[in-house]
């Protein structure tokens, strides 16, 4: 298992990357966060991000994609390329939540870690960890209702407990980790392809933890609905 | 460089609420057509849920391009470009479907072609029958556009006429939304018509002898305002009389249009080109006009991806292929000329 070499993609966050990881560790990664265009910086990303590391698209054993939560339409473009790209090459895929991806680069820390992501709308989706491990359920709560839940030793990571800093202003945020990154996707995904943990395109879906609007409020359904082009 | 004539080209389309992948070769020749369609999801809305649209998508588009490779019996390596819809449609649904293009053409090292739907939409009709020569008028009725349309032979367009409010398929809708039909309205209006006397009510043909602008809006109203007052309406006859007032209009104005542009031939194209009445119409008038009429095949009016392959095909002849940072655009227009001279 040597000469495993894995693709990590991460698009789930304002953040879009991508990484080149292999047992050395990242071969390389690019990351841009400003303008929300992941659809139009993806794939040229990992065109370049193979040529400068020069590793062939048929060097690349696993893909390992954000399935989220986070925004909706930056994780679909992640995960129609991951899954597009994993087909194509008949490689077989990992799944990591932005959480996961969060808390794997919070393992030396022996406090207990919530991931908190931006959910807009006044609320955010927060997992707990400890050491890299999950401690809950991932869930969708506003800002106040987890700071209420907190132990006193918590730190918190994640865009969401920057954007909210001044409510958990009475707990540690890291604030140097901020959105999901690639290099941690393509990490984890090394991880589990070395141990064989790895699933085909087919069954990597993605975690929304919201339902869509229409559905959650029929009040706003007529404001939601477009005239079909038929 | 040369490009051959037969290139396989996989057409992706995800643009609102069928998620279709298609191989076609040589831009005519249909080797598959895949579409899963997501009606049933949005049905209860009475509309397309932009969001639920998003995520379906997502949950099928590498099994529908499976599906259409396998059906094709191509294998990756014959696929010689990847054409996908990059507008106008619903951006989160756009996305789904250019990513995934995007993420074939480099994995399998081939152009990515940028289709615009509408453009899709015009080739369709020739996907049936490609030996009808420009020009050609092209009458495009969706739920979202009406346009007649001027066609030359490099796949230039004029747009001659358009409507100045609703949509042909917009007006089906609204009016069998407020006679409380099943959603989508088109077909079902379509099916009640067949039952019901066209003149059993004569709505107004707004426009008619004037130009070759559509205004929809005034029919919808009068629909409305006939239903109120006459509260014992028979849904049949209403059906009838309403399609059969669209109909007329445009029928009427396509003819007027084909004749400016002396067209070899007559069009349909866009979901309300499944509508029963305005294929009748319009084969109708062909034969008046001594001019030949291109319907396409049921599943080649709606939403569908080897409309998308076959524009690709000529979009790669005609400006090369696009960049892999290609983005969406939901507001993409279609690249009208001014006049083709016709
Ligand atoms: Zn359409």
């Amino acid at each position: 298992m040597s000469d495993v070499l894995v693709l990590g993609i991460e698009t789930a966050t304002a953040q879009v990357g991508a990484a080149l990881v292999d047992e050395s560790g990242l071969v390389g990664s690019f990351h841009v966060t400003r303008d929300r265009r992941h659809a139009e910086t993806l794939v040229p990303a990992i065109r370049q991000l193979l040529e400068t590391c020069s590793v062939e698209l048929a060097d690349i054993e696993a893909i390992g994609v954000d399935v989220g939560p986070g925004l909706f339409t930056g994780l679909r473009v992640g995960l129609a390329t991951s899954k597009s790209m994993a087909f194509a090459l008949q490689i077989p895929m990992v799944a990591v939540t932005s959480f996961e991806a969060l808390a794997s680069e919070t393992r030396w820390c022996d406090a207990p870690v919530v991931a908190v992501i931006d959910a807009r709308r006044g609320e955010v989706f927060h997992q707990s960890f400890r050491e890299g491990e999950a401690l809950g359920e991932p869930g969708v709560a506003t800002p106040e209702t987890i700071r209420d839940g907190l132990d006193a030793d918590a730190v918190l990571i994640g865009d969401g407990a920057i954007r909210y800093a001044a409510v958990f202003e009475t707990h540690k945020v890291a604030s140097t980790i901020v959105y999901p990154a690639a290099g941690a996707v393509g990490r984890y995904c090394f991880a589990r392809a070395v141990a064989g943990q790895v699933v085909s395109h087919d069954r990597v879906a993605p975690m929304y933890l919201r339902r869509p609007d229409a559905v959650a409020n029929w009040a706003t359904v007529s404001g939601q609905v477009s005239t079909k082009h038929r | 460089m040369a490009r051959p004539m037969t290139e396989t080209i996989l057409g992706i389309e995800t643009s609102c609420d069928e998620t279709a992948a298609a191989v076609v070769i040589g831009g005519r020749d249909i080797r598959s057509n895949i579409i899963a369609t997501q009606i049933d999801l949005h049905a209860e809305f009475g509309g397309v849920v932009p969001e639920i649209a998003g995520r379906a998508h997502e949950q099928h588009i590498t099994a529908t391009v499976a599906a259409a490779l396998d059906e094709a019996r191509v294998s990756a390596a014959e696929i010689d470009a990847v054409a996908a819809t990059v507008g106008p449609g619903l951006i989160g649904s756009l996305l789904v479907g250019v990513s995934a293009a995007k993420a074939l053409a480099l994995v399998w090292d081939v152009p990515f072609i940028g289709v615009n739907h509408l453009e899709a939409h015009f080739e369709a009709a020739l996907l049936e029958d490609p030996t009808l020569d420009p020009p050609l008028l092209i009458i495009l009725v969706s739920g979202g556009h009406t346009m007649l349309v001027a066609m030359d032979a490099t796949r230039r367009f004029q747009l001659l006429g358009r409507t100045l409010d609703d949509a042909a398929g917009e007006a089906f809708d609204k009016v069998a939304r407020y006679l409380e039909l099943d959603f989508p309205g088109g077909p079902v209006i379509d099916r009640l018509a067949k039952s019901g006397d066209p003149t059993a009510v004569k709505f107004p043909r707004p426009m008619l002898r004037d130009g070759l602008d559509f205004s929809f809006s005034g029919v919808k109203t009068s629909v409305i305002n006939h239903v109120r007052a006459n509260p014992d309406y028979d849904v049949n006859d209403i059906a009838a009389s309403f399609q059969a007032a669209v109909v007329d209009v445009l029928v009427t104005k396509a003819r007027r249009a084909a004749d400016q542009i002396g067209a070899n031939g007559i069009c349909l194209a866009g979901g309300v080109a499944a509508n029963s009445a305005l294929r009748a119409a319009v084969t109708e008038a062909g034969a008046a006009d001594g001019r030949r009429v291109l319907l396409p095949r049921l599943d080649l009016c709606t939403d569908n991806a080897a409309m998308v392959a076959a524009s690709g095909w000529w979009r790669l002849r005609s400006s090369g292929p696009d960049k892999l940072d290609a983005g969406a655009d939901p507001r993409l227009k279609v690249n009208f000329v001014d006049d083709l001279g016709l």
